[in-house]
C-alpha cells in the first residue's frame, strides 16, 4: 500500500475525501507520528516484522552500524551466530557489543539484522509503498486517524500486540526439548 | 440566476414597487450575501467555496482569502506568506468568498451553482437592507434561521 492510498483511507473515515479539513502535509505530520511509535514499539518485544538485515564492516574491531538502526537484533556470519556481551567485556570470538552507532566485534565483517527507525515521509513521497506489512494496515489507518483528530496512542502497543500474535517465532518447551515453530 | 433577475426578487422581498434601492445599493445587498453565504459555507468546509494555488515564499494572500483548508507549514504575518519547511513554493488549498458582483453588469451570474444558495443569498441581502431601514426584522431572521438549517443539513 502507498503512502498516498493510506491516508486517503484515513479521509474516508474522517469524512474528509474533499481534502477540506486536513492538508495532505498534516496527513503526513501524523503518519510520520504514528510510524515512528509503531516502530519503537515493535523494537521493544520479540517479533519478526520489520527486520532489516546489512554487511556491517569492521576496522580494528570497530564497524559502523546502519544510519537507521534502532536496535541490533542478531549479529552473524554465516551460521555462526555471535553472542552480545556488556560494554564492559572485550568481545572475544563470536562475541559482540554495540555502542551509539558502533558494534565492536573481533571479525572482519558481520551480518546485523537490526529494527530500523520509522522513515520519514514526506509530500513527494506519496507514491511510495509502505515498508510496513499489509496485516498493519488497519492498525495504522485507525492510528492516523486518532493522530490527526489529536487523540493519543496509548493503546498501540496492546493492540500491535493482538495484530502480531501468533505471527512470530514462538518457542515452546514440551518434555525439557525446546521447539521452534514459525506460524 | 442573472442579477438583474437576483435584483428584482430582492425588490420584491422588500414590497420595493418604487425602486427605492436602485441597482447600486442592491448590488451592494447582493455581494454582503454572497460575501455571507461563502463565509457560512467555508465554516462547513464546503468544497465549493475553496480553491487551490501555489504560493511562493514572500506572496501575499488573495485579498478574498478566508482560511487555509487543514494546516499547512506556513508563517502568515498580516497577509505575507512564509513558507516553513524552506522550498520556494508551497500548494495550499484554501477557503475564499467569491469575487463581488458590478452593479452595471446586470447580466452576470451570481455566482453559486445552484439556485438554493442564491435564493439564501438574496434573503440575506433583503434581511441587511430591511434591518438598514430599520424594520422589524426578527421574523425575517427566523426564516433565515430556518433556512440555515436546512442548508447545514443539506450540505453537511
Amino acid at each position: 500500500m502507498t503512502v498516498k492510498e493510506l491516508i486517503q483511507r484515513a479521509r474516508f473515515s474522517l469524512k474528509d475525501n474533499n481534502r477540506a479539513l486536513y492538508s495532505d502535509w498534516q496527513m503526513l505530520v501524523a503518519l510520520n507520528e504514528v510510524l515512528d511509535e509503531v516502530y519503537i514499539e515493535l523494537s521493544t518485544f520479540s517479533n519478526n516484522v520489520l527486520i532489516k538485515t546489512e554487511t556491517v564492516c569492521l576496522l580494528a574491531g570497530q564497524g559502523e552500524l546502519p544510519d537507521d538502526c534502532l536496535r541490533v537484533v542478531n549479529v552473524y556470519q554465516g551460521d555462526r551466530v555471535f553472542e552480545p556481551v556488556t560494554k564492559n567485556e572485550i568481545p572475544r570470538e563470536r562475541e559482540y557489543y554495540s555502542e551509539g552507532n558502533s558494534l565492536y566485534c573481533s571479525a572482519p565483517w558481520v551480518t546485523v539484522d537490526y529494527k530500523p527507525i520509522a522513515p520519514e515521509y514526506t509530500v513527494d513521497d506519496m507514491e511510495e509503498e509502505l515498508d510496513t506489512p499489509p496485516y498493519l494496515n488497519t492498525l495504522l489507518k485507525k492510528s492516523l486517524v486518532n493522530v490527526v483528530q489529536g487523540k493519543d496512542l496509548l493503546s498501540l502497543g496492546d493492540e500491535l500486540r493482538k495484530v502480531l500474535a501468533g505471527r512470530h517465532l514462538s518457542q515452546v518447551g514440551i518434555r525439557g526439548e525446546i521447539w521452534s515453530n514459525r506460524i | 440566476m442573472k442579477l438583474k433577475e437576483a435584483i428584482s426578487q430582492f425588490r420584491i422581498l422588500l414590497n420595493d414597487t418604487s425602486k427605492e434601492h436602485d441597482e447600486y445599493h442592491a448590488t451592494m445587498r447582493i455581494n454582503q450575501g454572497v460575501a455571507l453565504t461563502c463565509a457560512l459555507l467555508a465554516g462547513y468546509a464546503s468544497p465549493l467555496v475553496m480553491k487551490e494555488e501555489v504560493f511562493h515564499e514572500g506572496d501575499a494572500l488573495p485579498h478574498n482569502f478566508l482560511r487555509t483548508a487543514g494546516e499547512y507549514p506556513i508563517e502568515r504575518t498580516g497577509v505575507t506568506i512564509h513558507i516553513l519547511t524552506g522550498a520556494d513554493e508551497i500548494p495550499i488549498r484554501y477557503f475564499y468568498t467569491y469575487p463581488i458582483l458590478d452593479y452595471k453588469k446586470l447580466d452576470e451570474e451570481l455566482p453559486f451553482p445552484h439556485d438554493a444558495l442564491n435564493d439564501f443569498v438574496i434573503r440575506t441581502a433583503a434581511k441587511l437592507a430591511l434591518n438598514r431601514n430599520e424594520a422589524d426584522i426578527s421574523q425575517d431572521q427566523v426564516i433565515l434561521g430556518e433556512l440555515q438549517q436546512a442548508m447545514t443539513q443539506a450540505m453537511g
